[in-house]
């Protein structure tokens, strides 16, 4: 049997539906709540799919992924308030179209791009993943996945930090975390302090549950206040017309590049790829003006471009072993835990589980298409869950999840030591991604440093070190001074926000400007601008005082 | 159509920047990353590294040494310059801290209870894990501000039984 027909028969069971079901309804449900991310929602059911075989359990966390993807808009769309980071660029227009009272137009728009963006970035991986680990496979040695761990670490610091020193510490928490256990290549004890259960290494579903789920949970334990905000309910007209197909086609087609190159660097997600995908689409627009004020256009760039680089970031995380964004190092760890080890031996030893994620993608694709388009309107109902049971409901399932990864109490203990930790860091705003992926990569670069430098004295140094690692070196250093130094060039007040780093002046100025136009309206429906909008307007009045 | 007032509580509220804090961030980063220096340099080595190769000291003392400079870059900067702006985090709310530090110790309490496993109450042999579970979903929506008896009952108990049922039951989870 040919290992593509050994993938699709593996999705061929009627449990995968069932498994399948349930990521999908976990996915929209997380996207749609504020506050939980895909990435906390994957690294809670790791816990769980633990038992499963890595076909199940990659359909659950999977499907989840992509259904997330669908739900995070909803509130983007209805309340200003990104469901995940990822749909940060939607509420640029989102909002001010529900406003409008086009809100149903917006969330089909949506929903429909999000599919093409996914789709399209499916293609990307089917052509892309294969030729790029073959590459890997023959070129890569010892100095070369030295430095590609290194870049990949580099990167999402870069990316992840606003402050580069900050990213750098947590990065190296991380690393520092992976050294603790016992030193593979002499069996010595290291940082284990007698304690049996150390002896293994920090336990890897623990520490992210702790970062992601329980550090979130205790930030908005922290932060929560009584909000008057309501969704806004009329939602207008549903299905978009064949002028706004039309008028919508070119900003998908210039924001679905965009989604698909960003999604192949490692590490960067679809929070980047949405505002970098909203402002290429709105320059390549016949109508730039209306960007920011209710654009279908801006819909559908922003969402298009988010959902583009799943399959980028799917590519560098199977062919190359480096997550693509952090869901993907969270995905990473569970595949190692089931004994598949994502890189690039991935696709000659098990390449019909490569056929099966791709399968799983593309259902999970269309059936989250279909429940969006069919259910969007009880999806509304979700933003006005209580806030109690969903906190109590996701301590007691962190709980859960971490326990059943190792049936150990201590595992529950490292996991809310964490969660002290994460939320320590987040309030410090010091990013949890390096120190995922410096704890996952941090052996896997111990070993290789140690193979090249056991190497190194006996050959020619550039025999050794190929240009391949200089150049993946030289881009780990560029990525982390390049930002800073773009950051240092700016005025302090102007590197307040993550949207401000990513965007141009140009653009922030059109985006406040069309706030400010929206919030002087009285006819339109009422809530609250704010996030961009209102730190932009607090500039701008303070930019007015200093002249 | 509908419409809500425009409040000031719904309005973003971003945390202020403190001086203060970066410092002792600055410290904290120092104390950690000296203590792993210092621990590394302590660690037990069963036989030398043959030559061109590394122990297991080598790359915690790399990651050791790396740490110390850039908490120390950290901590100059602290107080050096002014405190960055935290504008993308939330102002921390009355009550917030409270809420996590109770929901630390209810959790570690259902952490030392379930530990029991199980206790002998007139002649039976009970489960502790879910009058456990039953009580931490109780205590925290409690405490997270539900005072609805009848929906914190069903929710505490259909959580409960749904986890039992699953977890324990099918998955055989030992809870």
């Amino acid at each position: 049997m040919t290992p593509i027909m050994e993938g699709l028969s593996a999705l061929l069971d009627v449990s995968m539906l069932l498994y399948m079901g349930v990521g999908l309804v976990l996915g929209f449900m997380v996207g749609a709540f504020p506050g939980i991310t895909a990435t906390m929602a994957v690294a809670l059911a790791a816990g769980f799919t633990m038992t499963l075989e890595p076909v199940q359990g990659l359909a659950v966390l999977l499907t989840i992924y992509v259904a997330a993807n669908f739900g995070d808009r909803v509130p983007s769309i209805l309340i200003n308030t990104p469901g995940t980071p990822a749909s940060i660029a939607t509420t640029l227009d989102g909002y001010p179209m529900a406003k409008q009272g086009r809100a149903g137009l917006a969330l089909t728009m949506s929903a429909i791009v999000s599919a093409v963006g996914i789709l399209a970035s499916l293609v990307l991986f089917a052509v892309a993943a294969v030729p790029i680990a073959s590459f890997a496979r023959d070129y890569f040695k010892s100095p070369e996945l030295f430095a590609l761990v290194v870049f990949g670490i580099a990167i999402m610091i870069g990316i992840s930090s606003k402050s580069m020193l900050k990213g750098i510490i947590a990065g190296l928490f991380g690393l520092m975390l992976g050294t603790v256990g016992t030193y593979a290549a002499t069996a010595d004890q290291r940082f284990t302090f007698g304690i049996l259960e150390l002896v293994e290494g920090v336990n890897f579903i623990a520490v992210i549950i702790g970062l992601f789920g329980i550090a979130e949970l205790f930030d908005q334990l922290l932060t929560h206040r009584k909000s008057h905000v309501r969704p806004i309910s009329s939602l207008g007209r549903w299905w978009p017309n064949k002028s706004e197909f039309k008028q919508s086609g070119r900003a998908t087609a210039v924001a679905g590049t965009v989604g698909l190159g960003v999604g192949l660097i490692p590490a960067a997600g679809g929070d980047i790829a949405g505002l970098i995908g909203w402002e290429r689409a709105r320059k390549a627009s016949k109508n730039p003006e209306a960007f920011g004020k209710g654009s279908i256009e801006g819909v559908a760039a922003s969402d298009t471009a988010s959902s583009a680089t799943l399959g980028g970031s799917l590519t560098t995380t199977m062919a190359l072993g480096i997550p693509g964004d952090s869901v993907m190092a969270v995905m990473i760890g569970s595949m190692i835990i089931w004994g598949i080890t994502p890189g690039p031996t991935l696709f000659t030893e098990r390449p019909d589980l490569v056929v099966s994620i791709v399968g799983i993608m593309l259902v999970a694709t269309l059936l989250s298409l279909g429940l969006s388009l069919v259910r969007m309107k009880g999806m509304v109902k979700l933003l006005d869950v209580p806030q109690p049971y969903l906190w109590s409901g996701i301590l007691i399932f962190c709980i859960i999840g971490t326990y059943a990864t190792s049936n150990s109490l201590s595992t529950v203990i490292t996991m809310l030591v964490f969660g002290v930790v994460g939320v320590l860091l987040k309030r410090m705003q010091v990013p949890a991604g390096p120190v995922v992926l410096g704890l996952l990569l941090g052996p896997l670069a111990e070993e290789n440093l140690a193979r090249t430098l056991a190497i190194l004295p006996t050959r020619p140094f550039f025999e050794v070190v190929s240009p391949i690692a200089i150049i993946l070196l030289v881009l780990a250093v560029l990525s982390i001074v390049m930002p800073a130094i773009r950051a240092a060039r700016k005025p302090r007040a102007e590197r307040a926000s993550f949207a401000d780093s990513v965007l141009d002046t140009e653009s922030i100025t059109q985006i406040s400007n069309a706030h400010d136009e929206l919030a002087a309206n009285p006819d339109l429906l009422t809530s609250t601008v704010r996030n961009l909008g209102k730190k932009n307007a607090g500039k701008k009045k303070n930019s007015k005082e200093k002249k | 159509m509908s419409s809500t007032e425009v409040a000031d509580s719904d309005e973003y509220q971003g945390a202020a920047s403190s001086r203060a804090l970066e410092i002792a961030f600055g410290v904290a980063a120092l104390a950690f990353t000296a203590g792993y220096l210092a621990l590394s340099t302590q660690i037990h080595l069963r036989r030398e590294a043959a030559p061109g190769q590394i122990d297991a000291r080598f790359w915690p003392m790399v990651l050791g040494v790396t740490g110390v400079v850039v908490a120390i870059a950290i901590l100059v900067i602290a107080i050096m310059r002014p405190a960055p702006g935290r504008e993308e985090i939330e102002r921390i709310q009355s009550g917030g801290v409270l809420r996590v530090i109770v929901t630390l110790v209810i959790a570690t309490a259902f952490i030392a209870l379930w530990s029991l496993g199980s206790v002998i109450l007139f002649g039976y042999r009970i489960e502790i894990f879910p009058v456990a579970a039953a009580l931490l979903m109780a205590a925290l929506m409690l405490v997270y501000g539900h005072r609805r008896w009848l929906s914190l009952i069903i929710y505490t108990v259909s959580v409960t039984a749904f986890i039992y049922v699953v977890f324990g039951m099918l998955l055989r989870i030992p809870l």
